[in-house]
């Protein structure tokens, strides 16, 4: 469904990508981890076009982002792209002037033009799935950081993305929340989503990520299954970061 | 200008008219020592012979002068109507009731230039935000440069250029219209900085998950981006609204008929200096107090709300 191919992204004439290649099926959640700075976050940037990128190519189904293309065309590209790619941010970026109701319409009823109605009765059964239902009519900055953030998850699901993209989502959560989440995303697995989430926490991942790519210093150092990463890596460098963060 | 000036200079003048029919109605009178009953019977007598055999109608009429009003002022004293002076307020009569009575009109003409003005200062302000924050460098530039110039030169000097200096260029406004105009034109260079402020106070990460929820740049400034700025701009907005409220009264130096010229026309009319200040000080406070409050406490809703976000900052 996703094809990463010798991804290279530039900033402030330092190389933050170099290289990143790897494959996402469909149906199937794909765990980055990684040190802090390793360029986790840069990768998903540039997958949800925040970032335009300066070698290699994305391609999404039909749609494919390459340097090469003229400016007006990329964004038409990543304009498309974001329809099937959603995104859950490490600081969640809630809109703090509407309600969790209104944070998860708001999107489906200006862009998608869903009537209103229908865009609430969708939102509620949304939250009734991330547990929320009761909270629809509360602001944010009254929320815990752990339901602030199932809002931006069914803020992000409301868009009905193809693709899901979380970015460090255990940073704020005490490990019992954390365990929470996972249960709650095996649960959107279990009904066909499909998913990159980013994360230091490989306790978080085990279990969930069908797959673990392991980078440093902008590079994949190893790919593949979540038990072979974890249990047999096979470079000294995946092997140190296991065994530390194990 | 009295109506013989005007008769004098502007009906030979190419560059001047006459800006409305007389309106105020004065006298011109004769000083006599005092006392001197027989000198004054005898000026009293000449004026009443000229005028009962026509020659003073003749002399008028000779000069372009003659008008009805010489008529009505001719009849015999008792028949003429009370002739309501405009500035009948002098200290031997003070006329509390009219006094205040003209003080509510120069109140409400204070309060309509504080709210035409803040009306202009508050949309124009909007695109010289944006032009200054997000447009073109020649803009950008063309914004600073007004900008600053409405904040680095007297607002007073603005209006007497804009009442005095754009006539010349064949561009004349009323006295309030130039004092809204004015006021409106300043404070928009105002609150341009209080918008732009508030702009960039909005975290990037707010843009970038509208974009990511496929929202445009248009929608993404109308929906998320503006209603939070503006939450962070009110309370600035409303002090400053309170500024425009007082700076109404250097309309005083184009004679706009608001509270400062009021206050000073009446009390050079009557003496009353003291009290008049008073009184004038009342009605400013009574529009501006509530304006202030209001602004406190919006104020203080918004710092609440900064305190909430800090204390969830920390938690994570
Ligand atoms: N806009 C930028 N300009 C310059 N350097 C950047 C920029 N964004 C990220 N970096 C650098 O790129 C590296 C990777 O950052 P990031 O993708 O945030 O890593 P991670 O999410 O894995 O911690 C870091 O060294 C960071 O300092
Ligand atoms: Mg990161």
């Amino acid at each position: 469904m996703i094809r990463v191919t010798d991804l290279i992204k530039d900033a402030n004439g330092t190389r933050i990508l170099r290289g990143v290649s790897f494959d996402v099926a469909p149906h199937t959640v794909l765990g980055v981890i990684g040190a802090s700075g390793s360029g986790k976050t840069t990768l998903l940037r540039c997958l949800n076009g925040l970032e335009r990128i300066d070698g290699g190519a994305i391609e999404f189904d039909s749609i494919r982002l390459e340097p090469t293309l003229p400016a007006s065309e990329y964004s038409r590209r990543v304009k498309e792209l974001r329809k099937k790619v959603g995104t859950v941010f490490q600081h969640l970026f809630l809109f703090p002037h509407l309600t969790v109701l209104g944070n998860i319409i708001e999107a489906p009823t200006h862009v998608l033009r869903v009537p209103k109605p229908q865009a609430e009765n969708e939102a509620l059964s949304l939250l009734d799935s991330v547990g929320l239902k009761e909270k629809a009519r509360r602001y944010p900055e009254t929320l815990s950081g752990g339901e602030q953030q199932r809002v931006a998850i069914a803020r992000a699901l409301a868009m009905h993305p193809a693709l899901l993209m979380f970015d460090e989502p255990t940073s704020a959560l005490d490990p019992k929340r954390s365990a929470g989440l996972r249960t709650l995303l095996k649960g959107f697995v279990a009904r066909g989503h499909t998913m990159v989430i980013v994360s230091h926490s490989i306790g978080f991942l085990e279990g969930l990520a069908d797959e673990l790519l392991y980078m440093e210093g902008g590079e994949v150092v190893e790919s593949g299954a979540t038990d072979q990463i974890l249990n047999s890596p096979k470079d000294p460098r995946t092997q140190d970061f296991i065994s530390q963060a194990k | 200008m009295d109506v013989p000036a005007e008769v004098f200079y502007v009906s030979k003048s190419t560059t001047l008219k006459r800006a409305c029919e007389p309106f105020f109605r004065g006298t011109y009178n004769i000083g006599l020592r005092k006392n001197d009953d027989a000198l004054k019977n005898e000026v009293d007598a000449g004026i009443d012979k000229i005028i009962s055999d026509g020659t003073l109608e003749k002399i008028l009429r000779k000069w372009g002068l003659w008008n009805d009003a010489q008529l009505e002022l001719q009849k015999p004293k008792a028949e003429q109507k009370n002739i309501d002076s405009a500035y009948d307020v002098t200290s031997a009569s003070f006329n509390w009731r009219e006094a205040v009575w003209r003080l509510t009109r120069a109140a409400v003409v204070t309060v309509l230039i504080a709210f035409g003005s803040m009306f202009i200062a508050l949309v124009f302000g909007m695109p010289l935000a944006i032009g200054q924050w997000k447009g073109p460098r020649l803009i950008q530039w063309l914004c600073t440069i007004y900008v600053e110039f409405f904040r680095g030169t007297p607002v007073l000097v603005q209006l007497l250029f804009l009442y005095f200096g754009l006539p010349t260029i064949g561009l004349a406004m009323p006295a309030w219209l130039t004092a809204l105009i004015g006021l409106g034109l300043n404070y928009a260079a105002y609150e341009s900085q209080v918008y732009r402020a508030a702009l960039e106070a909005i975290p990037r990460g707010q843009w970038e998950a509208s974009y990511l929820l496929g929202m445009n740049p248009v929608l993404a400034f109308r929906r998320i981006i503006l209603p939070q700025a503006f939450r962070i701009a009110l309370p600035p907005m409303t002090n400053d609204f309170v500024s425009l409220f007082k700076d109404t009264s250097t309309a005083y130096a184009i004679s706009v008929w608001e509270l400062a010229t009021a206050y000073r026309e009446l009390a050079n009319a009557s003496g009353q200096f003291l009290l008049l200040g008073v009184a004038v000080s009342l009605y400013y406070l009574a529009m501006s107090l509530p304006m202030a409050h209001l602004a406190r406490r919006l104020e203080r809703k918004l710092q609440r709300r900064e305190a909430i976000e800090a204390v969830e900052s920390e938690v994570d």
